[in-house]
């Protein structure tokens, strides 16, 4: 039988990073992970197949930043965002560089092979890519909060941990970037406008579909 | 429906998480051996050290020493400090990963709990179920590198080690002399 990992806090498996389980339990922090992180950075990006890839990058890139790590009481989550935050802002600069490690993956957008789901996945990587070119006019930390606190559904604290600044910077920061949003929404853009109508917010309350 | 909330996106495919998951295990295994290799005969030389240093430790006086390299402690299975049968714990450089170490009781406790360490064995994989996973009392004492060492054992284990038990609770080093008496940890 195996070491019972999942009662492990995310803090006790990091801690786990100078000796020989250091792979078991790194493996069990992306199991936990890995699907909000894949979720962060297709918000961040649009595209399935690059989200695939910068997932596998976030905790390559996460192990080799092992040592800056830092919590959010017990979860390495926010600051497992602030790393993908990092690493979709330098996407392609970023999976070069660990481009050796990724080309021995399976292809990335391989598995949408049933249709309903291939559609559905075509129809949330255009509704994506509205909103990322609606929130083109936003400045990069607008972006990268929104994604955190409206999307990745992360608290104030924890969005402070993901982008190291204080939780009042969080504050102000997301407030002006709903409000530049919304007036981005009242002007003419005609690609993005009607997806705009709605804030991030109402869109995940249930607005969008 | 919300496309953006994540607990309503689709999940990393299957195969795909596999084998980014068996990738990141292997990398991460490879790069923690290459380092965790050195230990042991690190290990026996500064015991030795200590041995031969702190004879006097055992004299009926507890010592008590401030734990000034919080950077790795380490926790042992047996209260024995020739012994291999310890896990080096969190290598950090930032603030808040301090807490890990800092913690270093607990954080070994935790290892006990989860059965990657057993008392009187060497860390290894356990054999029962983790509900059955004894936590021993643990006691810290200061390794010679002025780091956390975690032993089962209670009071005057770390004397009987010839080791100074570690006085954690905010006496640093220029407020603690070497051998003062201090709070128990």
């Amino acid at each position: 039988m195996g070491i019972d990992w999942g009662s492990a806090s995310d803090q006790e498996l990091w801690s786990q990073a100078a000796n020989e389980y250091a792979g078991e339990a790194f493996g069990e922090l992306f199991e936990r992970h890995a699907n909000r992180v894949y979720a962060h950075c297709f918000s961040r990006t649009g595209s399935w197949s690059m989200a695939e890839d910068l997932t596998s990058v976030v905790f390559l890139e996460a192990w080799r930043r092992r040592a800056e790590v830092m919590f959010s009481g017990d979860s390495a989550l926010p600051w497992l965002l602030g790393v993908a935050n990092n690493a979709t802002r330098n996407a392609q600069r970023t999976l070069r560089r660990h481009n050796l490690l990724l080309a021995k993956l399976p292809p990335a957008g391989e598995e949408a092979d049933i249709a309903a789901d291939a559609a559905a996945r075509v129809d949330q990587e255009r509704l994506a890519q509205h909103l990322l070119c609606a929130m083109g006019g936003l400045r990069q930390s607008e972006r990268e909060v929104l994604a955190l606190c409206d999307w990745a559904g992360l608290s104030y604290s924890e969005a402070a941990v993901a982008m190291g600044v204080p939780e009042g910077t969080v504050r102000s920061r997301l407030s002006r970037a709903r409000q530049h949003l919304r007036d981005l929404a009242g002007e003419e853009q005609p690609r993005c406008v009607q997806q705009l109508n709605r804030s991030p917010a109402r869109l995940l309350a249930g607005g969008a579909g | 429906m919300s496309y953006f909330h994540p607990q309503r996106m689709p999940e990393l495919p299957a195969r795909r998480r596999k084998a980014a998951r068996q990738q990141l295990e292997q990398l991460v295994a490879q790069s923690a051996n290459s380092r965790a290799r050195r230990h042991p005969a690190v290990v026996v030389a500064a015991a030795a050290i200590v041995v031969l240093s702190t004879g006097a430790a055992t004299a009926g006086v507890v010592a008590y020493e401030a734990v000034s390299d919080r950077t790795q402690a380490r926790c042992f299975a047996v209260d024995n400090i020739t012994s291999h049968d310890f896990t080096l714990i969190a290598q950090a450089s930032k603030p808040l990963t301090f807490e890990v170490v800092r913690n270093a009781r607990s954080t070994c406790r935790a290892l006990f709990r989860i059965g990657v360490l057993r008392p009187g064995h060497a860390p290894g994989r356990p054999d029962r179920k983790p509900s059955h996973y004894r936590v021993p009392p643990l006691v810290v004492c200061v390794w010679s590198d002025q780091t956390a060492a975690v032993f089962p054992g209670g009071k005057g284990t770390c004397a009987r080690l010839g080791l100074s038990a570690a006085a954690w609770r905010q006496l640093g080093p220029r407020r603690l002399r070497p051998g003062t008496a201090a709070p128990i940890p």
